[in-house]
């Protein structure tokens, strides 16, 4: 599916086991994902989703395997050379992670700490043409006229895009997202996502995002690719894949009884889910608003 | 190109909203404090000839103070020949190291005494001062009066006073300043303490018919008491430190052995440094065995730093605590009639034989420290000279206050030094903690080494008593301020370190993470994110500090480094006690304004 020319990331064999802890947090995870390529990471919470997104960028080492990104072996990086490709790579947090007291552009100019030398603090440390181009990112997700508040005051779907411009500031060549609206209500949700699959278009970057909810996932990445208990349990396109065959996989992976539970409730979650849609779709219908399934082609 | 302009001309019209209270605070508190304390510096004269001469002081001082002279050895010297001398030193036998012990127990009795003393007065004014207990706003108001007026009032001037008075009553002066003075702390804590308690079973008590003394002794008093506890074990510690000064002024015990030794010449100077060095040894001591004793009867963290918080966490820890084995106990009843006929009795668990060993020591130590000092308290109500300070036709007259020969602006004048010594070691304090705070945070050193070492370098600070050292040192570099705010200042960063360095370390790591996932270095981590997001605690730090220094200041200036402490002890000398209250009521103003200031701009970081 991809060749050796246009892949951005290659993991083989990939094992780890947190110092102290009796099961393994990955074992034996293989995978290449090719320029351009969006991917999605789809298993339960604890399935190893985020450990395998901090081997990629370096912030954690791998026990067994090699991480290769951007043509480099990651766990042989240290210092300026870690950092020069951590610059490389976006990273999205589910908490969004941006530094509450400090102005949403500040925020977005550390997204740049990587190309220069030394300590900043304020604004006018960073170079204009710096300031410039952050300005145009905020302006890019909808957030130019926020530029001088406090991070902190923003919502929680804006402190996530803040966090986008954050990481289109890096000038990254991979965009490493993990679970990047779990804290958001359904409206953020889809705002943040769609953001994401529209810069990732612009730029050709090369996306890899874990979720845990199926119906984002089917719609919006290429590929899909499974964890479960640290394993891969699943690799495909999700041209022609069905939301059925999906939740059937999905309930496969699922063993134990908690497990079960757990898929059941979301499988329960997405049923109401649609069929709230549903009912919203014929009432608007009923109403004359053909906008909505104009949308839905 | 019209694209850019456009966007230029949105930049413009961003707009600015208004910096919040708080930050404008956190910047005003950060500048003033440089601010002022540059200002001290170019007012306290640290130029280099001062510095030159604070240096042939010290150096004079260790020529004298050495060989040192431990109790048990004489240290003799010989002039030879060619002009030099020779020292020798001989053992003469275990009488001056059985007169040391007896120094460290009284003095440990005095402490121990008063300090019970002030933890007994604490609770009616405490009661009286907590919003939720007192009885009404008149009583809060002269309750909360009572413990701002023994806080400023230093130990020194009451122990003086006493002595005045109750001539000749030996130990009671010191106990009795000791008691008075720690009421304003011990007062102030607890009424903290009762406000912090929950209020339903007050409720409870009140709702089964309790009057509002049932109400506060089994509503309040047993929420409040592990605090009540913690805070007599803390101020006991620093009232230890605070028997160094009380010797100034002939209330017996280390102080006023060192006190004896500083002016006794060359003979005694030897015995000074030793001197130091057991007061030194006692405060650890004690500091350790205090915390171990909070930690073990409360659950108190002993790392915890405003004591406020530590209060508090003992007294949730406490009921979380209580609530557990209650449950488990009910499981095992079997039989009802057995069960209710042995519940008559509370069993002797382990806790319990604890728990009460731990009382019956303590009651003991105290009963034993009111015997040992063996004060006359009966002195108190026969032998008052009382017409000594209240006779018009004396000088000594209490009332009215007059600042005697001196004008306003002598007072001003001295007032600013002492803020000058307060600010200036406020300064030294802030500069050299800024280094060894973060680097002792374990997020913020490169490795751990460093932070261990740096760590390592507060707790010894920490562990020094500050006031004991700052006397030494203006002593030995020759009396003055420069040397006060020197001594101070390096003491202070014993404090504020392990408070910046524990604060970097709670900031939330998610932030960090980011930027290191950016690519950022340490440092650029550390000031992008660290740093931003402790502001608020570090300013609070430092106002604390702040705080804390114009109270050293004041007391360091009995010892000779100027300012208003220095007029009050040169009256108190003298036995104008009308200066003496004048002088009171400045310090108490000053000390006021100190304490809203730091409150305000506390409310003002929130």
């Amino acid at each position: 599916m991809t060749n050796s020319d246009t892949t951005v990331v290659r993991i083989e064999g990939l094992g780890k086991t947190y110092p102290g802890a009796a099961f393994s947090a990955l074992t034996g995870v293989s995978l290449t994902v090719g320029r351009g390529e969006i991917v999605v990471l789809l298993g339960l919470s604890g399935s190893g989703k985020s450990t395998l997104l901090r081997h990629i960028n370096g912030l954690e080492t791998p026990t067994e395997g090699t991480v290769v990104s951007l043509g480099r072996d990651v766990s042989s990086l240290t210092g300026r050379a870690l950092r020069e490709l951590r610059g490389q790579t976006g990273f999205i947090f589910q908490q969004f992670e941006i530094v509450g007291p400090l102005t949403v552009l500040e925020n977005v100019l550390t997204g740049a700490l990587a190309t220069l030398r030394g300590p900043r603090i304020g604004i006018l440390t960073y170079p204009k043409s710096l300031r410039l181009k952050a300005l145009g990112h905020l302006d890019r997700v909808g957030l130019l006229d926020r530029a001088y508040q406090r991070a902190d005051t923003l919502s929680g779907g804006q402190q996530q895009r803040v966090a986008i411009a954050r990481a289109l500031m890096q000038d990254p060549e991979i965009l490493l997202a993990d679970e990047p609206v779990a804290s958001l209500d359904p409206e953020s949700s889809s705002q943040v996502m769609a953001l994401i699959r529209e810069i990732a278009a612009e730029r050709g970057l090369t996306v890899i995002c874990s979720l845990h909810q199926v119906e984002i996932a089917l719609g919006w990445g290429d590929r899909i690719v499974g964890l479960r208990a640290g394993e891969v349990v699943l690799d495909t396109r999700t041209d022609n894949l069905t939301r059925e065959q999906v939740m059937e996989i999905y309930g496969r992976v699922a063993t134990s009884t908690t497990e079960i539970t757990a898929v059941e409730v979301e499988l329960s979650q997405a049923r109401e889910e649609l069929l709230s849609e549903e009912i919203q779709r014929s009432a608007l219908e009923r109403l004359g608003e053909n906008r909505v399934t104009g949308e839905a082609q | 190109m019209t694209a850019l302009t456009a966007l230029t001309a949105r930049i413009a019209a961003i707009e600015h909203p208004r910096p919040r209270a708080s930050t404008v605070t956190s910047y005003a508190v950060i500048i003033a404090v440089i601010g002022l304390g540059v200002w001290s510096f170019i007012g306290l004269d640290y130029s280099l000839k001062s510095l030159e001469a604070t240096g042939r002081n010290l150096s004079r001082f260790l020529g004298m103070a050495t060989p040192l002279q431990w109790p048990g050895w004489e240290v003799l010297g010989t002039r030879q020949a060619d002009g030099t001398t020779t020292y020798e030193t001989v053992w003469v036998g275990p009488e001056p190291i059985w007169a040391m012990v007896g120094t460290v127990l009284i003095t440990l009795a005095i402490v121990i005494a008063g300090t019970a003393l002030a933890a007994v007065l604490s609770i009616p004014v405490a009661y009286g001062a907590a919003r939720n207990t007192t009885p009404n706003s008149v009583v809060m108001v002269i309750c909360r009066a009572i413990g701002v007026i023994a806080r400023a009032t230093p130990d020194v001037v009451i122990a003086v006073f006493v002595a005045l008075v109750w001539f000749n009553t030996g130990t009671l002066g010191g106990i009795v300043a000791i008691g008075l003075h720690s009421v304003g702390m011990i007062s102030k804590m607890m009424a903290d303490a009762i406000e912090q308690v929950d209020e339903g079973p007050r409720l409870a008590i009140r709702s089964v018919g309790g009057s509002k003394a049932q109400e506060f002794w089994s509503g309040v008093v047993p929420q409040a008491l592990p605090a009540w506890i913690a805070v007599t074990l803390h101020r006991a510690d620093i009232n230890l430190r605070g028997t160094v000064l009380l010797g100034v002024v002939g209330v017996v015990g280390l102080g006023l052995e060192l006190d004896l030794a500083l002016h006794t010449g060359p003979a005694g100077m030897r015995k000074a440094i030793p001197i130091v060095l057991i007061i030194i040894a006692i405060c650890v001591a004690f500091e350790i065995v205090s915390s171990q004793l909070r930690a073990k009867l409360l659950g108190v963290r002993p790392t915890g730093k405003g004591l406020g918080d530590t209060v508090a966490r003992a007294v949730t820890r406490r009921s979380a605590a209580a609530a557990a084995p209650l449950s488990a106990q009910q499981q095992t009843v079997v039989d009802r009639h057995t069960a209710i006929e042995s519940a008559l009795h509370r069993p002797w668990t382990k806790n319990r034989v604890v728990t009460s060993l731990g009382i019956w020591l303590g009651v003991a130590i105290v009963v034993w420290a009111f015997l040992y000092a063996d004060a006359r308290w009966l002195a108190l109500v026969t032998e008052g000279s009382l017409h000594l300070i209240i006779d018009p036709t004396r000088d000594r007259m209490l009332w009215p206050p007059s600042f005697g020969s001196r004008t306003w602006n002598d007072v001003l004048a001295a007032i600013v030094t002492t803020l000058q010594i307060a600010f200036a070691a406020t300064l030294i304090g802030t500069v050299i903690s800024a280094v060894v705070g973060p680097l002792s945070a374990r997020n913020v050193a490169p490795n751990s080494a460093v932070r261990n070492f740096f760590r390592g370098t507060a707790l010894v600070i920490r562990a020094i008593p500050d006031l004991v050292v700052a006397i030494i040192f203006i002593i030995a570099t020759g009396f003055g301020p420069q040397a006060g705010a020197l001594a101070l200042g390096i003491g202070g960063v014993g404090l504020l370190a392990k408070l910046i360095g524990d604060s970097l370390e709670e900031v939330p790591n998610g932030p960090e993470k980011a930027l290191s996932a950016v690519g950022g270095s340490r440092s650029q981590v550390f000031f992008a994110s660290t740093l931003p997001m402790s502001v608020p605690a570090l300013v609070a730090h430092l106002m604390y500090l702040l705080e804390q220094n114009v109270r050293s200041a004041t007391l360091l200036g009995i010892v000779g480094a100027g300012g208003i402490g220095f007029l009050l002890i040169n009256s108190l000398s003298g036995r104008h006690f009308d200066e003496v209250l004048a002088y009171l009521i400045v310090i108490i103003a000053l000390v006021l304004v100190i304490e809203s200031a730091s409150m305000l701009v506390r409310r003002a970081l929130k």
